[in-house]
């Protein structure tokens, strides 16, 4: 080492630390030693889960109805005060994480979603209910997807509605209630089971 | 010491890269606390590291991993650029240490990548980097 490649022992530590540091980050972010997750297996489990996650924001949220599907648990959450459905969760079955259901509850909803800088919380939306499935049965059958919608959960700013096909249910859709965009839920995975708490 | 006798394109070139890799960081965590989570993201905050993180619907800890590497090397490239500023002498240590956080940053999203790759150039311009040589008065 020449007189410029000098390494001082304080620039050896930094370097030392350093990557000590990220290590630690690195190991405590992805290997599954260190984290807390846990597979969730029942819709019991998920009703925990996501009351949990409730508790901690609101004491007006409740479960509504939790859907099982190959993906994660879909869970309906309503206010209590009002009883008009507040927005929706996932919960991952590897992880257990409960998250804000990306998609319409996300960007739509005009009171817990991104639309909220509206001030518009209100769910008198200028498309109805029965719009808003005519709508759905119509962009079904554009899209060449021989079923039927089920009735429309109003939410703030949209609805959602679950697709059946002889009678079982086999996805989900939302229906913006402002301009009667349709937004099919294909994230979910195949049904397996729901259970409705009200 | 003259300016000419600092690797300043080094320098620069670092602080950039290391501002950078900062920005994208914060810029992550913005990301994580309002975008995926518009609804009450401050009290989730509130909840800690691995609670925020629970929400994510990905392994824990995974955004905020890169974020908290892409944080970390950024500093740590920007230490690296002030030491090679006030300590040009060691500019093969400081460079090193530049290069190394710069290359891990990219674990971080890396400044944008362009912040990664200016930490890299910079770390890399401070390695071989050569003082001039004071020319004596009346030396030709």
């Amino acid at each position: 080492m020449t007189a410029g490649q000098k390494f001082p022992i304080y620039a050896a530590l930094v370097l030392v630390v350093g990557l000590i540091t990220i290590a630690a980050v690195v190991a405590f972010s992805f290997a599954p030693f260190f984290s807390t997750t846990r597979s969730v297996k029942s819709i019991e489990q998920a009703k925990n889960l996501a009351e949990q996650y409730l508790s901690r924001l609101n004491q007006d949220f409740r479960v509504k109805e939790i859907m099982e599907f190959s993906n994660h648990f879909y869970v309906m959450v309503q206010e209590k005060s009002t009883g008009i459905n507040a927005f929706e969760l996932l919960v991952d079955r590897s992880t257990g994480a409960v998250f804000y259901e990306p998609g319409p509850s996300m960007m739509w909803n005009t009171k817990y979603g991104h639309m909220k800088w509206r001030n518009n919380s209100t769910v008198s939306m200028p498309i109805s209910a029965q719009n808003a499935s005519e709508y759905a049965q119509k962009w079904l059958e554009q899209n060449g997807i021989a079923a039927k919608v089920e009735e429309a959960e109003i939410f703030y700013g949209y609805y959602t509605m679950d697709v059946s096909r002889d009678t079982r249910i086999f996805g989900m859709l939302s229906v913006n209630g402002f301009s009667g965009v349709v937004w099919y839920h294909s994230w979910h995975g195949e049904f397996v089971q729901m259970v409705e708490y009200l | 010491m003259s300016l000419e006798q600092r690797p300043t394109t080094a320098i620069v070139l670092s602080l950039v890269g290391g501002s950078l890799m900062m920005l994208s960081a914060a810029m992550m965590y913005v990301m994580v606390m309002y975008a995926f989570f518009p609804y009450n993201s401050m009290g989730m905050m509130m909840g800690g590291y691995m609670s925020m993180m629970s929400n994510m619907g990905i392994p824990y800890g995974f955004i905020s991993g890169l974020f908290l590497v892409g944080l970390v090397s950024g500093i740590l490239v920007i230490i690296g650029a002030m030491m090679l500023r006030i300590r040009p002498e060691e500019h093969f240590a400081w460079g090193t240490i530049i290069l190394v956080f710069s290359t891990i940053s990219f674990l971080g999203m890396g400044g944008f990548w362009v912040g990664a790759i200016l930490g890299i150039v910079g770390g890399a311009f401070a390695l071989s980097w050569k003082p001039q040589q004071k020319q004596k008065r009346g030396e030709n």
